[in-house]
């Protein structure tokens, strides 16, 4: 007897699940930052020197550290990024008032450096309280942290990369340092607002407010996408068909085949082609 | 290179994707396999400051390419700024070692061998010149008489140890290259660069040992000096402000003399005055003088120096990665890592942050402008298979006769 199979078809329907996740935050990373142990140490050791020395003293080493050039703090960086005109920014000043000399601007700039790392890389409360001034060095302080502000939001607003980054994946490492970048500017403007609430005009007040406002939307609009990212799950189905070839064969009696081929090979039978 | 000196290609004004930097060198001058190798690797670990990374992309490249192609590299990494290939592989080398993670380096390819002794020769060289021109290694030790010119002297020594150490460092690993290069065949050596093998870096090793030797008894002999003056500005009437400095340094010379004099009772000095009987007594009587200043002086001088050195390293140092803005993740964990940074050779003199026609110094004024810029965290979408079902149609089995046309 011989038989056949016909063509068989197999289908077979996968569904993969995607789904993201973000790598956890480390609070730890913050010791990586060049400065955050440094500007820590001195700060320890500065606040306790200015809290046991006499004005006469402090006056003496103020001198000390003003007559050092290593130690100079130049300031009103934030007029570099500002293109349009405001009330939060000061008149021009001469070249040689941005050049600051003395202890209080060093132990000011190791504040708000300071701060601003906890601000962005831990979830430390108000940093830039946690490590504010002491009456000492308090108005270089105001300074730095209100220069600070400045430069971030006008940074910002005025970064290229800033429109297209907020249309871009959440899978783009960029969406997620500018998220950084916001927490750090809105921290700056917040820490600002409190520090200067009474000296602002209320016109200066509005305005950065206004700042702030745009900023928090901003962030709120980024961390919206990447929260919605995440909680996205997506199926896509894969369906595969393969075709498999018929099959022939034969199937007889063992013992009539074995007769054929005695039968063929003696040349008493022959094969008929028909 | 030094680090010190790295050009910062980040534009402070617009802060743009790092992406956007890549070689200008025109696309048909150099290999495409070689210009994408640099484009998405060499220059992304340079600015990210991954120099496993830099390595191993660098040193593939180093393997395929000839002398003069290394050259047009030479060119296209300067078009951006960058420093050579040589500068780039040892810099990432020894930036390895330092960390202690000599053990991921790739073996150096025969090119990479020859590319890289004569640079380390001279580095070592330049390191050598460098002791022999400062003011604390001359014969006989000038005579210093203010504080000031002291801090000087000590900020040099300061310097050139730090220098002595990176270059016997340098020497050892110089060794290992012509150790390497004399197992090489003779044809792969051109015949201009044979004269390399014979770089001896054992006997510039032994006058960086020399050089060391000689910088750390000069060390001591400063602080002897400065020790006795301090003393004296402490008892007389000098003003608060040179009466601070003297206390803080001479309570610190004070500790450190007496630890090593008392550690190192026969140490065979080659100065007579530090060989004397007599000048760990003399030592002792100093330092208590010092110590003994009105006013708690020298803890308010150990308070407002040690700050401002933190201070200093906060504004000033740079770290192995990142541009130099991060420490390497052994920071964590290590204390060692956690600490070392790479500090200015001078002491550095702030340039205005408007005046863009100079090289910024610091390099970086505000820490806080590029923070963010360190991501870590990542966004990753995982795939996985929920359901699988198969189905199967025809394969029917059909059944037919087929008659044979013969009896059996």
């Amino acid at each position: 007897m011989r038989g056949v199979t016909s063509p068989s078809t197999t289908t077979e329907t996968t569904t993969y699940t995607s789904s993201a996740t973000i790598s956890p935050a480390d609070y730890r990373m913050v010791a990586r930052l060049v400065g955050f142990y440094e500007y820590g140490h001195a700060l320890r050791n500065l606040d306790q020197l200015v809290s046991i020395c006499s004005s006469e003293e402090l006056a003496a080493i103020d001198k000390i550290v003003g007559d050092r050039d290593e130690f100079t703090v130049y300031t009103d960086l934030g007029r570099r990024f500002q293109r349009g005109p405001s009330s939060l920014i000061a008149a021009a000043s001469p070249t040689d008032d941005r050049a600051k000399r003395g202890l209080a601007w060093v132990m000011a700039l190791a504040r708000v450096e300071l701060a601003s790392m906890l601000v962005c890389f831990t979830a430390t409360p108000q940093p830039y309280e946690l490590v504010g001034p002491t009456p000492f060095d308090a108005a270089a302080y105001m300074t730095l942290l209100h220069e600070g502000a400045l430069s971030h939001y006008w940074a910002l607003v005025n970064d290229p990369m800033l429109e297209p980054v907020t249309r871009m994946s959440p899978l783009h490492t960029e969406v997620l340092a500018y998220s950084r970048r916001l927490v750090i500017a809105r921290g700056l403007l917040r820490a600002t607002m409190k520090a200067q609430h009474g000296n602002f005009s209320p016109i200066q007040l509005r305005e950065i407010s206004a700042w702030k406002e745009g900023l928090d939307s901003l962030q709120a609009g980024l961390v919206a996408k990447i929260e919605l990212f995440l909680q996205h799950t997506e199926q896509q189905q894969v369906t595969k068909t393969s075709v498999n070839r018929g099959l022939e064969y034969v199937s007889a009696c063992a013992k009539l085949l074995e007769i054929e081929q005695r039968e063929l090979k003696a040349g008493r039978a022959q094969v008929i082609e028909k | 290179m030094k680090l010190s000196h790295r050009v910062l290609i980040f534009v402070l004004m617009t802060w743009p994707s790092l992406a956007a930097v890549t070689t200008a060198a025109p696309r048909n001058v150099l290999p495409r396999g070689v210009q994408e190798l640099l484009d998405s690797d060499v220059i992304p670990a340079y600015m990210q400051g991954d120099p496993q990374w830099l390595v191993t992309s660098l040193s593939q490249i180093v393997a395929r390419v000839t002398p003069e192609r290394v050259v047009l590299i030479n060119q296209a990494l300067s078009q951006s700024n960058l420093p050579s290939v040589s500068e780039l592989l040892l810099d990432a080398r020894l930036s390895l070692v330092l960390q202690g993670r000599s053990q991921v380096l790739p073996k150096p390819h025969p090119n990479e061998i020859l590319l890289t002794i004569a640079p380390v020769e001279q580095a070592i060289e330049e390191s050598l010149e460098f002791a022999q021109s400062i003011a604390v290694m001359q014969d006989p030790l000038p005579q210093i008489d203010s504080l000031k010119a002291f801090e000087k002297a000590f900020w040099d020594a300061h310097v050139l140890r730090n220098r002595l150490r990176t270059a016997r460092m340098l020497a050892e690993y110089g060794q290992a290259m012509v150790r390497e290069a004399k197992t090489l065949r003779p044809k792969q050596i051109p015949a201009e660069q044979r004269s390399l093998l014979d770089t001896d870096f054992a006997e510039l090793d032994s006058r960086l040992v020399a050089a060391g030797l000689k910088l750390e008894e000069r060390s001591l002999e400063l602080r002897v000096q400065r020790l006795a003056l301090a003393a004296k500005i402490c008892e007389g009437d000098a003003p608060i402000r040179e009466r601070l400095e003297a206390a803080f340094v001479g309570d610190l010379d004070g500790e450190l003399l007496e630890q090593f004099f008392t550690a190192n009772r026969d140490y065979p000095f080659q100065n007579a005055m530090l060989r004397a009987p007599g000048t760990l007594k003399d030592i002792q009587s100093r330092s208590q003088r010092v110590r003994e200043s009105p006013g708690d002086l020298v803890k308010k001088g150990r308070l407002l120096f040690e700050g401002l050195h933190w201070w200093m390293r906060g504004r000033y140092g740079q770290g192995p990665e990142g541009n130099g803005m991060l420490k390497s993740m052994q920071a964590l964990t290590d204390p060692v890592a956690l600490f070392s940074l790479y500090m200015p050779v001078e002491t550095p003199k702030p340039t205005d942050p408007f005046d863009t026609s100079q090289y910024s110094i610091p390099e970086i004024d505000r820490r806080h402008h590029h923070i963010w810029q360190f991501e870590y965290r990542r966004i990753n979408v995982r795939q996985a298979i929920t359901s699988r079902q198969r189905t199967q149609s025809g394969g029917e089995v059909k059944h037919s006769i087929t008659k044979f046309d013969r009896f059996y």
